[in-house]
């Protein structure tokens, strides 16, 4: 295949199928009138803006030069959205300062970013910084021990 | 004028204040600090540091958030001037002409006329921001809901100038903000919008977990493995000053950047960018020595340095008169107001008279504090480079966690704040841009209000839009914009204006 804007295919398709599913979760409301606008108007036009839109991008993704899509890096996306669940499911067992420890090592070691003795000191000085700076500075009411205690 | 000295008298005692001068010097040091980290944009560091303002009062909040903003217009220049490396959009055209100075030698001169240009149009414009505020908020009191949602199409379609993509990439980001704004209770019905039964989203997508998800996030990612050497030019910064020759050709070119910057700032999709762009182009047509331009011409730092800092405080005015925000990062403003229970708005001068000139009065005081942080401690910003970003990226992510969590403290809005990585993510991989998502998902809901007022009060006949003079006018700007948008020509020119930005 000579042409073919593979971020324009893969964007334009994603684009649609959100407008889509705004579509169909749209369709049980009340459109309403033009003088009086139902709650369903505005998002279900919004909606097919977004599809049609969607649709045009990865038609005319197909004519155009050939290009590749540019590669994810799905092992770091991956780790970071660990270290994120970590934060999420983490903190109320673990408390902040265990918890952030952990992003860190679930962050820097699974990006292969960090080596171990790095994940210890910039995780170690981060809980440190984020409780004194978040708790006892701002008050974010978060744990700083978990209910392991 | 009398009316003008008092409100910055009072501006001024409470921008004076200890502890508003205090997040004041936060936000400028904060600023510069991104603005010499490269990867790392205003946009990103308002986004994670707003809900942390929650905890402050509105007035120490927002002045720390606008500090960032211009602090990053200062640092970016530094890094542009002394590594060919600019840390902001707005300072790339810069680099250029700054950081052939410093390879002849002349690295303090530049530094040094890149600062003193910024002060001088961050004092002017703030001054022009004062003046014009209250004459546009009287303006605006004519204007009605069709006036205000013609106002918001061409904000959104000026937004698609801005991104330096695809225009109809752009255009599907709109539809998309839009769209996710909408999401939750429809606030004239009660009826429950697209939540598919997850009870959090009854109060609809809430701002910060989209904006961190969305610039935040990816940042971190793509920077992950983004190459750390940078050649910091060992240059001796001895002659901190620019001789009289220099001079003499930098301060026309600061007050023309001034004029450009303060200009641009006010139109929708304006701001610094854009101003910085115009500047150079306007400096090189004019110059007696064009040919110097790409060989060290100091007009080339003047002009753009000025109209980027000048641009960045008048791109507030649209938003304290209109609470209509004109780019990105006035939307994220927007949202830290919102937050406080601070409505964006021609009223804000009459309800929050502390605020709002506080806030005017503290970009004086820290456009001064910016001088002072970038000028002799300027080798402490370089040594910053030397720190590889990979051991910053943990932190980063660490405060999107607590950021996205302390809005609500709810780690649903953490796990919302994933979902919009991954947008981001697709988003950042597929090329389309974040700005003009952000930009609508805070206009959408005001949209649809004035829209649905609009109709109620035409009896559903829509032609009223484009009947009334003022809203018809400003429609008819937006649709000329769009033209021009699509026009061969325009596009080459575009391209060509972002092709070093991408």
């Amino acid at each position: 295949m000579r042409n073919g804007n593979w971020s324009d295919i893969y964007g334009g398709l994603g684009v649609a199928a959100l407008g889509l599913l705004a579509l169909w979760l749209c369709l049980p409301l009340p459109m309403g009138t033009l003088r009086n606008m139902g709650a369903g108007l505005f998002p279900f036009l919004a909606g097919g803006i977004v599809a049609a839109i969607g649709v045009a991008i990865a038609a005319r993704g197909i004519f155009r030069p050939h290009a590749v899509a540019e590669t994810w890096d799905v092992r770091s996306f991956v780790s970071v959205c660990g270290a994120i669940a970590l934060f999420v499911f983490g903190l109320d067992r673990l408390g902040l300062p265990l918890t952030i420890l952990g992003m860190v090592a679930v962050g820097g070691l699974g990006t292969g970013t960090l080596s171990l003795l790095e994940v210890l000191i910039v995780g170690g000085a981060l809980a440190l910084i984020c409780t004194i700076g978040f708790v006892v500075l701002l008050g974010v009411p978060m744990p700083l021990m978990g209910a392991w205690r | 004028m009398g009316e003008l000295l008092s409100h910055l008298q009072l501006g001024l005692s409470v921008a004076g204040s200890p502890v508003n001068l205090f997040y004041c010097l936060v936000g400028a040091l904060a600023g510069t600090l991104i603005g010499v980290l490269p990867g790392l944009g205003p946009v990103t560091t308002v986004a994670m540091l707003l809900p942390i303002t929650y905890y402050l009062d509105p007035t120490s909040a927002l002045i720390m958030l606008a500090g960032i903003y211009y602090g990053a217009q200062y640092g970016g220049s530094t890094t542009a001037i002394l590594v060919n490396m600019p840390g902001e959009n707005s300072s790339v055209v810069t680099a250029i002409d700054g950081y052939q100075m410093a390879r002849k030698g002349r690295a303090g001169a530049a530094l040094a006329v890149a600062a003193l240009a910024s002060l001088f149009a961050g004092c002017v414009a703030t001054f022009g921001l004062a003046g014009a505020a209250p004459i546009m908020a009287k303006l605006v009191l004519v204007f009605g809901a069709p006036e205000y949602f013609a106002l918001m199409v061409l904000g959104l379609v000026a937004s698609i100038a801005m991104a330096n993509g695809d225009p109809l990439k752009a255009i599907a980001m709109i539809a998309l903000g839009i769209l996710l704004s909408l999401v939750g209770t429809d606030p004239s019905s009660g009826l429950l919008r697209m939540t598919m039964g997850i009870p959090e989203l009854v109060d609809g997508v809430d701002f910060v977990p989209l904006a961190i998800g969305l610039f935040a996030v990816p940042e971190i990612l793509a920077n992950l493995r983004a190459p750390q050497e940078h050649g910091v030019l060992q240059s001796k910064l001895k002659d901190l000053w620019p001789n009289r020759k220099e001079a003499s050709r930098a301060w026309p070119a600061a007050v023309r950047g001034t004029i450009i910057g303060s200009v641009l700032g006010i139109l929708p999709g304006g701001g610094a960018t854009l101003a910085s762009f115009i500047s150079y182009t306007t400096e090189k047509k004019l110059s007696r020595y064009p040919k110097e331009f790409g060989q060290g011409a100091v007009e080339g730092v003047a002009g753009p340095e000025a109209a980027n800092n000048a641009g960045a405080q008048t791109s507030f005015i649209p938003l304290l008169t209109l609470g209509i925000p004109g780019n990105a990062l006035m939307a994220l403003l927007a949202g830290a107001m919102t937050l406080h229970g601070i409505q964006p708005g021609p009223l804000v001068m009459t309800s929050n008279p502390d605020l709002f000139w506080g806030l005017i009065a503290s970009m004086w005081i820290g456009n001064l504090m910016l001088v002072v942080i970038n000028l002799p401690l300027i080798g402490i910003w370089v040594s910053m480079l030397k720190i590889p970003y990979r051991l910053f990226g943990p932190a980063l992510l660490v405060f999107c966690c607590i950021g996205a969590f302390s809005v609500n403290n709810s780690g649903f809005d953490v796990l919302m704040m994933m979902a919009f990585s991954l947008l981001g993510y697709a988003m950042m991989k597929w090329k389309f841009e974040a700005a003009p998502l952000v930009l609508a998902f805070v206009l959408g809901p005001m949209m649809e209000d004035n829209l649905r007022r609009t109709l109620l009060l035409a009896h559903g006949d829509a032609s009223v839009l484009v009947t009334r003079p003022i809203s018809a006018g400003i429609l008819l700007v937006a649709v000329a914009v769009l033209v021009l948008l699509a026009l061969p020509a325009i596009r080459r020119g575009r391209k060509a204006a972002f092709v070093e930005e991408t």
